[in-house]
């Protein structure tokens, strides 16, 4: 069953076997694998469950109905919007269904210098699973719409190499929504897929409800606690509380530690909350000449982009920087493009000409995490710190990025900023080189928060062991991107899908044994 | 790449306590924004107060003044009353802010461009001289008052679909005979 928050009308007290808390890309797949081995489990997802019918394709209605803190959660400094998505479903809902694994050269970085004896044999049967069960195939070359077309033949034009992403897409119309969720189904997230059909083997999921704390009880077992909260506001409305044997944290990198942390279970975890990667993104907007009508709301948001930077190595792990196509609605658009008043105005009168894209650099863990716990439940503060060698990536990358757009015949070139002014041809490229960085007026978005709560061998050092337990607490574990020792991916669904896969047969074995 | 203190405090989702503090200096409380506020704003207003609404109002008609490239502007799709809907899921903490960011484009903005008068009696010369200076301070929390209403008044402007036509944006596609691609 599928119980949606406004459906309860009194206090909710349940036992089960297992509770997952969180219904995205690890909660998901656990959930599956549970309930279809026969286990009795219980999902417990703090947002709501939206259906296609439901997805107005407005980015002021489904940016707060969708995205954690209605899509405005940001570092403490200001200057890093960290995407989430908050349904059920979570980020699988609204993300942009880029499948990539993570790249061999990142499991080696983990097994040498993070202690994690990883096979690679057992990966690969969970990231096979998981595909076949997302449908993962290429993207159609007849799917890249011009504003990803126009990056990949800049770079081509200048010899570096481009790749066409696979995507877990079917019958997809190309309306150019990913990221405020699909209203054809044509995005095969983990609320198509996984969820259905743990609910069909038994589980029972319920929407709307919070989980704040999972306290181990003396006899064995843990209580959770938390609350069916109002949908929008996520106010506290009714006690919820479930006693289980076994408790999933999957509430993604930002709230799976808080949990632990109001839990008491932080103390003697030192590395709780730290080492987080956000792998910052900054975008990149070119305006083509009006001949060139590029019409970037249209079509697969993102399908393209340049892998020439790609720098993977098991010294490391993932590194360089690349850049991706992507659009957004006009809104994101609108207000992620520098400047204000009339000179804005003339670019967005322009916005059929302008293509985007955004520039990806993958960062060493370098954020932390604290949390306060309110009546509408935990308020994050995101720590983050910019490495000058991050800093020199990203400046390298802009440069990159603009060369290919003027390549591909650009006039003018912008970042992510309020105060850089835009390049106006090639011979402006080395500006790039020298692009401030300051508070309120440069502007990043991370869609790959990870690392808050890292696998290792050592307490001291980690969080969970690398059958994604805690350490030091039976029958608690975590499972999903909160538990990556460094960023697993440029994208990381399918890597947390694939662990996920691979934490739970282990589950299972391990109840079996 | 330490950012000073100061800079730090953000408004919006960002540290509120800065907002906070600064509502509570002497002078700068919003209630200010003229005698005739209450004549000036619409009724049934849902987050903001009546004085509230009338700043917002001359910062959206600053962001999104109305002519130049293209005719509609914040005022003529009555952005501050769309802004005053959208902020109404909005917690405690950022609706202060919300308030604290208009303290300071009300007093503070005008004399961070030089001009001793309050924002919203500003011509809209003055007043985009006033939202420049905000974004081009050396002051970290006065940059992130201009980032933090610039965002929302952006953003709601252009998720209007009277904004739309002049951007050759033709809106969603759900509700048509068939999807488009
Ligand atoms: C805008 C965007 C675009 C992206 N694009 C891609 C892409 O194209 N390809 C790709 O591979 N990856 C992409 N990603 C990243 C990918 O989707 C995520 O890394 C992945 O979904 C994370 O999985 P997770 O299980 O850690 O968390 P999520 O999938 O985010 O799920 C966590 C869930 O837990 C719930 N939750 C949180 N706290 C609680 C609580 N206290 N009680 C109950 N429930 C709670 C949340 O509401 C949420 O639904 C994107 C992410 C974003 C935000
Ligand atoms: S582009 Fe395709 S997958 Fe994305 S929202 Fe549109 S139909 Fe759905």
């Amino acid at each position: 069953m599928i119980a949606q928050g406004a459906e309860l009308r009194a206090p909710v007290a349940r036992r089960t076997h297992t509770l997952v808390v969180g219904s995205g890309a690890g909660g998901a797949v656990v959930a599956h694998a549970l309930a279809t081995a026969g286990v009795e489990t219980v999902v417990a997802e703090e947002g709501g469950w939206f259906r296609a019918r439901d997805m107005s394709q407005r980015d002021d209605e489904m940016l707060p109905a969708l995205y954690r803190g209605r899509a405005q959660q940001l570092t403490r400094d200001g200057m890093i919007n960290v995407l989430q998505g908050s349904c059920f479903g979570g980020s699988t809902v609204i993300n942009s269904a880029d499948c990539e694994p993570t790249p061999e050269p990142v499991y080696e970085h983990w097994r040498r210098h993070h202690g994690l004896a990883l096979d690679a044999a057992e990966l690969r049967e969970s990231q096979a699973r998981v595909e076949s069960m997302l449908g993962v195939v290429p993207i159609d070359a007849t799917q890249v719409n011009r504003n990803n077309g126009l990056l990949l033949e800049g770079a081509r034009r200048l010899g570096w190499k481009t790749q066409v992403f696979a995507h877990n897409r079917a019958g997809c119309t190309g309306s150019g929504y990913c990221l405020i969720g699909c209203a054809y189904d044509a995005k095969q997230g983990a609320h198509l897929n996984y969820l259905p059909r743990a609910v069909e083997a038994g589980a029972d999921v319920y929407t709307d409800v919070r989980i704040e704390r999972v306290v181990p009880r003396g006899g064995g077992g843990f209580l959770a606690s938390g609350a069916v909260v109002s949908r929008g506001a996520r106010s506290a409305r009714l006690p919820f509380e479930v006693q289980a044997e076994r408790a999933v944290l999957a509430a993604g990198a930002v709230h799976s530690p808080a949990i632990l942390d109001a839990s008491g279970v932080g103390r003697g975890l030192p590395a709780l909350g730290r080492n987080v990667s956000l792998q910052p993104q900054m975008s990149v907007a070119a305006l083509f000449p009006e001949s060139v009508d590029v019409v970037a709301w249209r079509g697969i948001p993102q399908s393209a982009y340049c892998t020439e930077f790609d720098d993977h190595t098991a010294e490391h792990g993932l590194g360089g920087f690349r850049f991706e196509g992507i659009s957004g609605g006009m809104s994101q658009v609108a207000s992620g493009l520098g400047g204000f008043g009339a000179a804005h105005k003339e670019t967005m009168a322009r916005a059929r000409h302008g293509a985007l894209a955004l520039l990806l650099v993958p960062d060493a863990p370098s954020g932390s995490l604290r949390w306060t716990r309110g009546e509408r439940g935990f308020a994050p503060r995101i720590d983050y710190r910019m490495r000058e060698e991050w800093v020199a990536r990203l400046r390298r990358g802009l440069r990159a990025a603009a060369q290919a757009y003027f390549a591909a015949g650009a006039r003018e070139v912008r970042f992510g900023s309020e105060v850089f002014e835009p390049l106006r041809g090639e011979a402006e490229l080395d500006r790039a080189l020298a692009f401030p960085i300051r508070t309120g007026v440069t502007h990043f978005l991370s869609a790959h928060v990870q690392g808050s709560c890292r696998m290792g061998a050592d307490p001291r050092g980690s969080v969970v062991d690398l059958d994604h337990q805690v350490h030091g607490v039976p029958g608690l574990y975590v499972v999903d991107a909160s538990v990556f020792p460094t960023s697993a991916s440029a994208h990381t669904m399918i890597p947390v899908m694939t662990f996920a896969d691979r934490a739970v047969r282990r589950m299972l074995a391990r109840s079996a044994g | 790449m330490e950012m000073p203190e100061l800079s730090r405090r953000v408004f919006l989702r960002r540290s509120v306590q800065a907002a906070g503090a600064l509502a509570l200096l002497p002078g700068l409380a919003i209630g200010c924004a003229g005698e005739d506020a209450a004549g000036r704003s619409p009724p049934g207003l849902v987050v903001l107060d009546a004085s509230q609404w009338v700043v917002l109002d001359a910062v959206a008609d600053a962001f999104v003044p109305a002519g130049g490239a293209f005719e509609a502007g914040a005022r003529s799709v009555d952005l501050a009353t769309r802004i005053d809907a959208f902020l109404a899921g909005e917690r405690p903490d950022v609706l202060r802010g919300v308030g604290a960011a208009l303290v300071v484009l009300e007093w503070l903005a005008p004399l961070a461009a030089g001009r001793a008068a309050r924002f919203s009696t500003l011509d809209l010369a003055g007043r985009s001289a006033a939202v420049d200076a905000l974004r081009t301070s050396r002051i970290g929390l006065l940059r992130e008052v201009y980032a933090g209403m610039k965002q929302l008044c952006l953003f709601t402007f252009y998720a209007c679909d009277a904004a739309w036509p002049a951007i050759g944006y033709d809106g969603p596609l759900v509700g048509r005979a068939e999807a488009r691609g």
